[in-house]
């Protein structure tokens, strides 16, 4: 029996420990297979485009305050931290970042630069005094797209990672850190007769290397085979790897609070998180309540328990201060800081979902969604947070000043604004919603609507491509016009239910003359006025049908940014894009996404289109921009109304930047807007707000300018010197020559003086007179 | 016989007279602003003929002088990235936007290097120099060397 049982236990024991071996060897595994290689899954990262600083720049210094706010930027006089800055009247002094652009690292550097009259006037580098050409800021982070499990991490270095913190952290959580080998079984007796003798857990005999393996494997469950299985992995890693290794996971694994459905692991994040700067731009307080929250976040959150965090803070500084680390007065001092935490973002991923959807949507043609989640991926984007920032605003001061003026109920209108410039294609801004941080339907991309008048420019072009035909004073027949389509006849109207009859083509296009338009896209075809359409960028499917000349397609405010965008660049079209350059997690280049060109449409033609745009703005159906706009910034656009006033639509340009505004109701009902009144007083709004250029376009080589009576339809004798210069095609066909009129019409009826020039009735003439002479 | 050729003559010249001083039929030519321009009254009230003055950025100089360069140390790419952040702070220079298209010719991407040619010509204002190299480009991207 006795020998029975002595070979049950041997037994047991051997299948015990072959059990533990298998045991260990499957925790081995699990140990080694998650340390080795990427760890973590890291977010992808998207940065908004950085601050260029040169002389001669076009920068206010509200702007460049703005920048910094973005940033976390602060104020400071000593400036000796990294994200600060110092104003004295016109002098600046920024203690910039380090930052690993796409194109290669830049230290962190002090820099000066003067702003005068809305320019830079002066940019130095403070270590030599040296002029700088150019110089950029760090880009803010505008979102990053999280791994499945909702965990975010800001990677950091031990050797990056200040001294302090580390210090502050093995003081409190685990002062014998470099010396046991992963568990302290002496403590952990300590902590479980304390335990037994209080009825409760009171003390903790974790180290550091167990809080890790309980943060990376395991649950927060309580159990004997859980804190075996903790120890055993404990020592497994000491085995493994070093105390540096260990001590910087760590630093980026442990879990210090949630934003949401986002975890937050790592001091890296927190520090973001909590106080919106680095980790290295922090101080001793605020590193302090960093690491109060190690041992519990949710308890000591310092948004949501205030008190119990700054009790723990001012616990840990004591602590430091006694331990040598701090000197006594400034723990004192410390201590009476309050907690300095951040305000916490709307969206827990991004402030700007309408432009970061934009941004997903081209990403995902090159990287699976799993990449974009784990990888850790850097991505630089054309976004512009100060271009964003006006742009919302016009967005919702317009719309609340039109529904008071109009006495429509609040948050009734809807709206879109969506910003490029014009010769890279870069979009800078997008509003998709009134609201924007609210991430929903995303009107800049997805909504399709009719476009009414602001496809004309497109059929404008394609008339005026054909100089054998059409010039700008060409005459067009705005009279009654029936159309079968759909075995249905179709008349269209003008805006003022009139016909003018025979139009200039110029003034058609200014004054949106329907009819004329109808009868010119008629004659030129619907297949060529839809193929001018996408040349322009239109990606829509358009339907094949005569309406389509006054704007009855569905289309995106995407793809009439396309559109306008080309025009602009004077018929060259470079597709829109968001993501300049994408990144690995160590820096090195995966991808580029480059700037390119094709040309859609001559150059010559365009700048004849580009011309009566310009007129529209003056004396056209925007004339309105005369008061919205200060009289230098010189622009051209195109407004459009769809049926019942349901859709408000304006798209323009400036020299440097190209807009579309568009405002209606989710609902389709009638805003009792046209394109002049809604969607043009947005787009002014973000134009008067912005940094931008005058349009002044560069007449071709091939384009001659006459003295022209835009109302008839003719050119002026060279003699008359009066009129208005408008642009032609070189050898293309030109309107006929009128005689110069005379200074008061009314008083003095025209005469035309009209005598032939030819050889042959002068000597019929000569002759007369002669025998004149003899009568 | 003298007569007649006397009174020959002076009819001729009588026509020829009449034919120079009868005012033609209006023509009109193309407008051209003097090169030195003296703004009268009327002038003023007419829209304004583009200026001729280049909108280049001072700073345009250092950076075609830095993608240069890293195009002649074997960097394409990273000169292209360099030309792209400097035309968004000059892109109405057309020396830049014709150093990207040597950058994309250099790179074989002959389609792109055409484009970008021409529009660099479309930003030249009527810089002969830039506009011949620009030409040499088109020559070289149209009919590449073998």
């Amino acid at each position: 029996m006795k020998r029975l049982l002595l070979l049950l236990l041997i037994f047991l024991l051997a299948a015990g420990s072959f059990a533990l071996m298998g045991k260990i060897k499957q925790l081995n595994k699990e140990i080694t297979s998650r340390f080795e290689g990427r760890r973590w899954e890291l977010p992808a990262r998207l940065y908004g485009r950085p601050l260029e600083l040169y002389v001669g720049k076009n920068l206010t210094k509200k702007d460049l305050l703005r920048e910094f706010e973005l940033l976390g930027y602060k104020a400071a006089e000593d400036m000796n931290t990294p994200g600060t800055y110092r104003i004295h009247g016109s002098h600046i002094n920024i203690h910039c970042r380090a930052f690993r652009f796409a194109d290669g690292r830049r230290a962190g550097k002090t820099i000066a630069l003067t702003i005068t009259h809305r320019h830079i006037r002066s940019l130095i580098d403070t270590a030599d005094g040296k002029d700088i050409a150019l110089f950029r800021l760090e880009p803010l982070q505008i979102a990053a797209i999280y791994p499945r499990d909702n965990e975010d991490r800001l990677l950091i270095r031990l050797k990056d990672t200040p001294p302090l913190l580390v210090n502050i952290l093995l003081l409190t959580e685990d002062s014998k850190f470099y010396h046991h080998i992963g568990i302290r079984p002496l403590a952990i007796l300590r902590a479980l007769l304390a335990n037994i003798r209080a009825g409760k857990t009171v003390q903790g005999g974790s180290t550091l290397t167990q809080q890790l393996v309980k943060n990376f494997f395991l649950s927060s469950e309580q159990s004997l085979k859980r804190k075996i299985h903790e120890a055993l992995m404990a020592l497994l890693l000491e085995y493994h790897y070093s105390k540096d290794e260990i001590l910087e996971t760590y630093l980026n694994e442990i879990y210090l609070g949630q934003a949401g459905k986002r975890a937050i692991h790592g001091f890296g994040t927190a520090s973001r998180f909590y106080f919106g700067r680095n980790l290295d731009e922090l101080t001793a307080d605020q590193l302090a309540l960093l690491v109060g929250l190690a041992k519990g976040a949710s308890f000591y959150d310092p948004r949501r328990h205030p008190k119990r965090a700054k009790k723990r803070r001012d616990l840990i500084l004591m602590q430091a201060g006694k331990a040598g680390l701090l000197p006594p007065a400034a723990v004192q001092a410390l201590r009476q800081r309050p907690l300095g935490i951040t305000e916490r973002i709307a969206s827990s991923i991004t402030r700007y979902p309408a432009f970061v959807q934009m941004a997903r949507r081209q990403l995902k043609r090159d990287y699976r969604e799993e990449d974009l989640r784990s990888e850790g991926l850097g991505i630089f984007t054309t976004f512009d947070p100060i271009m964003q920032q006006k742009a919302e605003k016009s967005v919702q001061q317009t719309l609340a000043a039109i529904e008071h003026d109009r006495k429509i109920d609040a948050d009734t209108l809807q709206a879109t604004l969506i910003l490029c410039s014009v010769d890279q294609g870069e979009v800078q801004a997008v509003v998709g919603d009134r609201f924007p941080g609210r991430a929903g339907f995303n009107r800049a991309l997805d909504m399709r609507r009719p476009i009414g008048s602001i496809i004309k420019p497109a059929i404008y072009l394609n008339a005026l491509s054909r100089s054998d035909r059409f010039n700008l004073l060409s005459l067009l027949d705005d009279s009654p016009v029936s159309i079968l389509s759909n075995g249905k006849n179709w008349q269209p109207q003008n805006y003022d239910k009139t016909f003018h009859g025979p139009v200039v083509l110029r003034q058609a296009l200014v004054h949106s003359m329907n009819v004329a338009t109808v009868r010119l896209g008629m004659e030129l075809g619907l297949d060529s006025v839809i193929d001018t359409l996408h040349r322009l960028g239109i990606s829509e499917k358009i339907t094949h049908y005569p309406s389509l000349l006054l704007g009855a397609v569905d289309v995106s405010p995407i793809s009439i940014l396309q559109m306008y965008q080309t025009i602009a660049a004077g018929g060259y079209r470079t597709p829109l894009r968001t993501i300049l350059t994408v990144m690995d997690r160590n820096g090195r280049i995966l991808q580029r996404y480059p700037l390119t060109v094709e040309q859609a449409a001559r150059p010559a033609p365009v700048f004849c289109l580009t011309n009566t745009l310009q007129e529209v703005t003056r004396t056209g159906t925007a004339a309105s921009l005369k008061h919205l706009l200060p009289p230098a910034l010189t622009v051209a656009g195109k407004t459009g109304t769809t049926n019942d006033l349901r859709d408000s639509w304006f798209a323009g340009f400036s020299g440097s930047h190209v807009a579309v505004a568009w405002v209606g109701r989710d609902d389709n009902k009638s805003t009792g807007l046209t394109g002049a009144s809604g969607a043009l007083r947005v787009w002014a709004g973000l134009m008067n707000k912005i940094a931008t250029r005058p349009l002044v376009p560069e007449p071709p080589e091939n384009i001659d300018f006459y003295y022209s009576d835009v109302d008839n339809g003719r050119l002026f004798a060279d003699q008359c010197r009066q009129g208005t210069l408008i642009p032609f095609i070189r050898g293309g066909i030109l309107p006929p020559v009128t005689p110069c009129m005379a200074p008061d019409p009314a008083q003095h009826p025209e005469q035309p003086v009209t005598r032939p020039n030819n050889l042959g009735q002068t000597l019929q003439q000569g002759i007369r007179q002669l025998l004149r002479i003899f009568q | 016989m003298k007569q007649t050729l006397t009174l020959s003559t002076a009819l001729i010249l009588y026509l020829f007279i009449s034919y120079g001083c009868a005012p033609r039929s209006p023509i009109a030519t193309p407008y051209h602003r003097p090169a030195e321009q003296t703004l009268d009254q009327h002038d003023a009230m007419l829209p304004p003929v583009p200026a001729t003055a280049p909108r280049i950025n001072p700073v345009s100089e250092k950076i075609r002088d830095r993608a240069a360069s890293l195009l002649r140390s074997g960097q394409p790419d990273a000169a292209a990235q360099f030309l792209e952040r400097g035309l968004r702070i000059a892109p109405k220079d057309g020396y830049l936007w014709s150093q990207l298209a040597k950058v994309r010719l250099s790179q074989g991407r002959r389609n792109q290097a055409l484009a970008l040619a021409k529009k660099s010509n479309s930003l030249a204002h009527g810089d002969s120099f830039l506009q011949q190299k620009n030409r040499q480009i088109m020559n070289q991207a149209k009919n590449p060397t073998r």
